[in-house]
């Protein structure tokens, strides 16, 4: 069907008015003539159809034989558009120009972007980039990517990375930044001292002096490697202290359960509200009767108008409210057991450090009130407990009781 | 109309389950809701007004009774019509 439309804009066609009597006569030759009509109707005075303008001259003699008279009343489709166009030679080059306007410009770079910038400046990079050539106004095709990229890198100190890609009318500029590794940092003087409480296990020291031996107590704060070395002339130099101090260390975490509980459930009545939000102005679509929900969940969704990639200032919003009202909801004891401890469970897992192995694990399940149910577990870990903390800047660590210092 | 050719036919027909339209020289029409009548395999056009519309078949003819009745296509193969259609009659 659509297919016919186009072949007939296409070809051109012809609307007319068979007058006289019988036109049936004449649509009856026609047909036996191979020549298509159509959209005929029917008029107190005739008939009207349309046919392709290359039939009409065929149609003309058929006319004449059954004695009506056909009586052109439009012409339509694209030959005759073109013909009324050639006479309007300004609106052409009009539509011309911006077609060829439209092209040029978009052959230029008008945006540039930077990306990835974390302690740079982007106008550091945008003026690097702009003495480059880069800059809005250049023709894209004057610009080589590759060579203004090798330069950004050459001439921006702390790159370690330019990729730049053209997307439109707009460059981005992405980049990574070098990390820069304080290399002083491996020779920070300073002690390794216990993370929390525990009793060493064994201790594996690479650098520094064992305070304490396997076996020994140790609290949380306490040093177990000094960062000191002792030269072979006999003095002593501050080190970066290292090494691997296994010890088992006890943890409790606690958790509760109350076995009445209020929670809040959906009533299953909702309110809806769409809005338009054109730039600033914000236009309400549709709008329920605020039923004035006292308790109420809020979903937003936005649905950003976008025009192949180029996002437009346009969006519809839609905020959608589920009443809530509260339930309780009580829970039997075994079920309050099980919840309190999972949640002491999942405490510990934030408690324990990677690389803590459990040895031990002992869990107490008691009802301190009628209405609360508590989950107490214990576990022994062994884990590496030992922390660099720096001695202060300057001094280097006596055998004295640790200073409180800046902690790692 | 030949008694025997009509025997002949409707045997091939429905033995050989070949399309009746084609074999018989009858006409295919197909109707959508009461707007619109596609007719293939007619042979002409006795009458055209707003209100009825007649068609020449092989056999006989068809009007089509309506209200606002045009021809959207005419072409040798397939006729459409469209309008309000209040009816069709074959007739003799």
């Amino acid at each position: 069907m659509l297919g016919e439309l186009l072949t007939r804009y296409l070809r051109g066609y012809v609307s007319i008015k068979i007058s006289g009597k019988n036109p049936e006569k004449l649509l009856n030759l026609a047909l036996n003539h191979g020549i298509p009509l159509w959209n005929l109707r029917r008029k107190h005075d005739g008939l009207e159809a349309q046919l392709q303008a290359a039939h009409f001259r065929k149609l003309r003699p058929l006319v004449r034989k059954t004695g009506n008279r056909p009586r052109l009343q439009k012409r339509g489709g694209l030959p005759f558009q073109m013909k009324r166009l050639g006479k309007r030679r300004g609106f052409v080059a009009g539509a011309f120009l911006f077609v060829v306007l439209l092209y040029t410009l978009s052959s230029f770079i008008w945006f540039i972007e930077v990306n990835g910038t974390v302690t740079m400046d982007r106008a550091e990079i945008l003026s690097a980039a702009r003495e480059l050539g880069l800059k809005p106004g250049r023709f894209q095709r004057m610009i080589e990517l590759e060579e203004v990229e090798r330069g950004l890198l050459a001439r921006v100190p702390g790159l370690a990375w330019v990729g730049i890609t053209l997307s439109g009318t707009k460059a981005m500029i992405k980049i990574v930044e070098k990390k820069i590794l304080l290399q002083d940092e491996a020779r920070i003087p300073g002690d390794l001292v216990a993370r929390a409480d525990g009793l060493i296990d064994d201790l594996i020291v690479l650098n520094g002096q064992a305070v304490v031996v396997p076996g020994a107590t140790v609290r949380e704060g306490q040093v177990l490697v000094r960062g000191l070395k002792e030269l072979p002339d006999g003095s002593v130099e501050a080190v970066k202290a290292y090494g691997i101090i296994k010890a088992r260390v006890w943890r409790t975490v606690v958790a509760e359960v109350p076995l009445e509980k209020t929670t809040e459930v959906p009533t299953g009545r909702t309110w809806r509200l769409k809005t338009l939000k054109i730039g600033p102005i914000q236009v309400i679509l549709r709008k329920g009767r605020d039923p004035g929900f006292a308790r109420y969940d809020e979903l937003e969704e936005r649905k950003p108008f976008r025009l192949g990639p180029v996002p437009f200032p346009v969006e519809i919003r839609i905020v959608t409210r589920y009443e809530l009202r509260p339930e309780k909801r009580s829970i039997d004891l075994e079920e309050a057991r099980q919840e309190a401890i999972k949640a002491a469970f999942f405490q510990l897992g934030r408690v324990l450090r990677e690389g803590s192995v459990v040895v031990e694990r002992r869990i107490d399940v008691s009802q301190p009130r009628p209405d609360l149910v508590r989950a107490e577990v214990v576990v022994e870990t062994t884990e590496d407990i030992g922390m660099f903390r720096p001695a202060l800047q300057g001094t280097p660590p006596e055998s004295s009781p640790p200073q409180p210092s800046a902690a790692h | 109309m030949a008694r025997g050719r009509g025997f002949v036919s409707r045997w091939v027909v429905d033995g050989l389950e070949l399309p009746r339209e084609v074999v018989m020289d009858l006409p295919r029409i197909s109707i959508i809701g009461d707007g619109q009548v596609k007719l293939e395999n007619y042979r002409g056009l006795l009458e055209f007004s707003p209100d009825l519309v007649r068609i020449k078949l092989a056999r006989g003819e068809l009007a089509i009774k309506g209200d606002g009745l045009a021809i959207k296509s005419l072409f040798p193969e397939e006729l459409t019509i469209e309008g309000k259609i209040a009816g069709l009659s074959f007739e003799e």
